[in-house]
C-alpha cells in the first residue's frame, strides 16, 4: 500500500479537525498519511494569532510529526526537476521552486499526494502521481467508519466558518450521497 | 481530478543520443512498458509523456545537464539586469528568483488573452543620453509635460512592456537592488523593488527603459553610467534648466527657507524627484553652496521618511491580509502598482496558479492565499453569472 504525503498546510489543518485519528499508521485501507517536512516550516512562519486559532489542529500535526527519509541525491533531485519544470511549463502553470522540490520527493519515492490545489493536482497527476482530495480523505474514513457522519458534519460547518477551499464537484457529490451536508 | 494529457517538447535528436550512449531502445521498451514503436513515435513527434521521460533519466541516469538538454526549446537571448546601489553583484539565486518571477507573469499575463502587438523597442548605437531620453519619450508617444507614473505605465503596456511592483524581501534591499529589467524573447518586464520612494519610481523606470531600449545585455560601469544619465535627462533635461537658468536663480535667491518649496514646485511640474531636482540645480550651478548643504539636509530626510512603494501594496503591520488584498485589487488609486497582484487573482480564479506560489507572490501564508482564492473565486463567479 502507497503511502500518500500532505504537502501544504491547508489540507493538514482539514485532516488535523478530526485530532489523530485519520494520521494513525496502517488505520485507513487505502494508504497511511504522513506529513511532508516543509509544511511545518510553513506553520512556524505563521502569525501568533493564526497559531492561537489553530492551536488544536498545530498539536495533532505536530503529535504526527514530519516524515523523514525523504532526502534524494542532489544529482537525482536536479535532473528530475528539469523535468518536472519542462511539465508545468507545457501545461502553463505556475508553480513554484517550493511545490517543484516537494514533487521530486513525492515521485522519487513513489508516493500518493493529498491536494486540494487544482493546479499542483493537475501537474502531480501529468506525472503519474495519485492525487487525493482532503474531503476524499475523509470520505474513505467514513466508509470504513473511522470517523463518524456527525464528526464529518461538524467539520464541514468548522472549514465553511474558515472560507476553506471547496473540493471537486465530484467528491461534494460523494459526501451528498453519505448523506453528508454541504452547501 | 481532470488530467490534461500533456506531452513535453524534447530535442529527439539529443535524446536519442543519449538513449543509444548507455543503452538500446529494445531495451527500454521493458522498462517503459510501450513498445519500440511507441518509442519511435515520441521521438518522431519529438514530444514525450513526462512520466516516461521521468523513467528514462531514471534509468539511464542522466544528469541535470544532459535533461535540459533533452528539455530546452533553442535558447533565445533573455538576460536580467539588475540596478543595485553602486552597482553591487547580485547573487545567482535571487537573480534566477527574479526570472522566475517574470515568467510566472508571462504565463499568468497570457490568461488575459489580449493580444498586443510587440513594438520594436531599440536604439541602436545610442551615445548622447538626451537624445536618447527624448526617442524614448517619442517612442512612448508622450510630451514632457504629460509624464507621470500612470500616463508612462500605460504608454508601456502598449508597447508590452509591463513595470512590476514587487517586494523583494530583506534579502534583496540588502543587496540593495532597486531596479531590475528583464527581456525574454520579446517580452520585457521591468521590476521596481516596494522600497523604493514613489517619487523615485519614474527614474527608475527610465534608468529601466534605456537599458531596454540600447538593448543592454549585461552590467557595466559604463552601461550603468549611461542610463543614469539618460533618466536624468528624461525627467530634468538640461534643456529646462538653461533655458530658465536666470529665472531660478531667482527663486532660489529668495532665502534658504523657501527652496524646499521652490524645489517641490520644479519637481511637480517635471515629474521628478525631490533629489532629481537638487541635482540638476547642483549641476546648472542655481543654487549657492549654503542652500545645496541645507537642501542635502532636507533631501535625506525625505529619502528616509518618504512615501514608500510598499506603503502602497503591502499590508500595514497587523491588518488581516486577506482583507488588505480584497481592497486594494479593487482600490483605483493602488491599482496601476498592482499589475503583478492583479494577475495572481486571475491565476488563482482560472486555477492556473498554485497556492503556494500564489502566497509567495502576494506575501500570505498558504491558508490565507487559499481564502483568497475561494474568496475571489466566489465574486468571479458572481460577476460573470457562472
Amino acid at each position: 500500500m502507497k503511502r500518500r504525503i500532505i504537502c501544504d498546510t491547508c489540507s493538514a489543518i482539514k485532516l488535523a479537525e478530526f485530532g489523530d485519528l485519520l494520521f494513525h499508521d496502517g488505520k485507513l485501507t487505502q494508504g497511511s498519511i504522513i506529513l511532508h517536512p516543509t509544511l511545518f516550516a510553513e506553520l512556524k512562519k505563521w502569525h501568533p494569532d493564526k497559531k492561537k486559532k489553530f492551536q488544536e489542529q498545530i498539536q495533532v500535526l505536530n503529535q504526527v510529526k514530519a516524515a523523514t527519509g525523504l532526502r534524494l541525491d542532489r544529482q537525482h533531485h536536479e535532473s528530475q526537476e528539469v523535468i518536472i519544470r519542462a511539465t508545468r511549463d507545457a501545461l502553463g502553470l505556475s508553480v513554484g521552486k517550493g511545490d517543484l522540490d516537494q514533487l521530486v520527493s513525492v515521485i522519487y519515492f513513489d508516493l500518493d499526494l493529498i491536494t486540494n490545489d487544482s493546479p499542483l493536482a493537475s501537474l502531480a497527476s501529468n506525472l503519474d502521481v495519485t492525487v487525493f482530495e482532503a474531503e476524499e480523505i475523509v470520505v474513505e474514513a467514513l466508509d470504513q467508519k473511522i470517523v463518524t457522519k456527525v464528526a464529518f458534519e461538524a467539520a464541514v460547518i468548522a472549514w465553511e466558518k474558515r472560507d476553506e477551499k471547496r473540493p471537486s464537484k465530484a467528491i461534494i457529490k460523494a459526501m451528498l450521497d453519505r448523506g453528508i451536508k454541504y452547501k | 481530478m481532470a488530467k490534461q494529457s500533456v506531452m513535453i517538447p524534447v530535442n529527439a535528436d539529443v535524446l536519442r543520443d543519449s538513449i543509444q550512449k548507455r543503452d538500446s531502445l529494445s531495451s527500454l521498451e521493458g522498462v517503459l512498458g510501450v513498445s519500440r514503436q511507441a518509442i519511435n513515435g515520441w521521438l518522431s513527434k519529438s514530444k514525450i509523456p513526462p512520466r516516461q521521460l521521468s523513467t528514462i533519466v531514471r534509468e539511464l541516469k542522466l544528469d541535470a545537464s544532459e535533461v535540459k538538454k533533452i528539455t530546452s526549446p533553442p535558447k533565445d537571448r533573455s538576460f536580467v539586469l539588475f540596478r543595485t546601489n553602486r552597482n553591487v553583484a547580485v547573487a545567482k539565486d535571487i537573480s534566477d528568483d527574479v526570472l522566475e518571477i517574470a515568467e510566472d507573469f508571462f504565463r499568468l499575463e497570457a490568461l488575459t488573452e489580449i493580444e498586443r502587438q510587440s513594438t520594436n523597442v531599440k536604439i541602436e548605437n545610442a551615445t548622447d543620453p538626451g537624445e536618447t531620453a527624448t526617442t524614448i519619450l517619442k517612442n512612448l508617444n508622450l510630451e514632457r509635460t504629460q509624464i507621470s507614473i500612470s500616463s508612462v505605465l500605460s504608454a508601456l503596456t502598449s508597447l508590452n512592456i509591463y513595470v512590476l511592483f514587487y517586494n523583494f524581501g530583506e534579502g534583496f534591499i540588502g543587496a540593495k537592488a532597486q531596479a531590475v529589467c528583464v527581456k525574454k524573447a520579446k517580452k520585457r518586464v521591468i521590476f521596481i523593488n516596494s522600497h523604493e520612494l514613489v517619487e523615485d519610481v519614474l527614474w527608475r523606470i527610465f534608468h529601466e527603459l534605456c537599458h531596454l531600449y540600447c538593448d543592454h545585455t549585461e552590467t557595466s560601469t559604463s552601461n550603468e553610467e549611461f542610463c543614469n544619465f539618460t533618466a536624468t535627462q528624461a525627467l530634468t533635461p538640461d534643456s529646462f534648466f538653461s533655458a530658465n537658468k536666470k529665472e531660478l536663480k531667482n527663486l532660489f535667491s529668495r532665502g534658504v527657507s523657501v527652496a524646499p518649496f521652490s524645489i517641490e514646485k520644479i519637481a511637480t511640474q517635471l515629474s521628478a524627484s525631490f533629489m532629481g531636482v537638487l541635482l540638476a540645480l547642483k549641476k546648472h550651478q542655481i543654487v549657492d553652496s549654503s542652500t545645496e548643504r541645507y537642501l542635502w539636509k532636507i533631501a535625506h530626510k525625505r529619502k528616509a521618511s518618504g512615501a514608500r512603494v510598499t506603503d502602497i501594496i503591502s499590508p500595514p503591520k497587523d491588518v488581516d491580509s486577506v482583507a488588505f488584498w480584497l481592497s486594494a485589487l479593487e482600490d483605483v488609486n493602488r491599482s496601476k502598482f498592482l499589475h503583478l497582484q492583479h494577475m495572481v487573482r486571475m491565476g488563482l480564479i482560472l486555477e492556473k496558479i498554485s497556492v503556494r506560489r500564489a502566497s509567495e507572490l502576494l506575501h500570505v501564508d498558504e491558508l490565507d492565499a487559499q481564502r483568497l482564492a475561494k474568496l475571489w473565486t466566489a465574486q468571479y463567479e458572481k460577476k460573470n453569472n457562472l
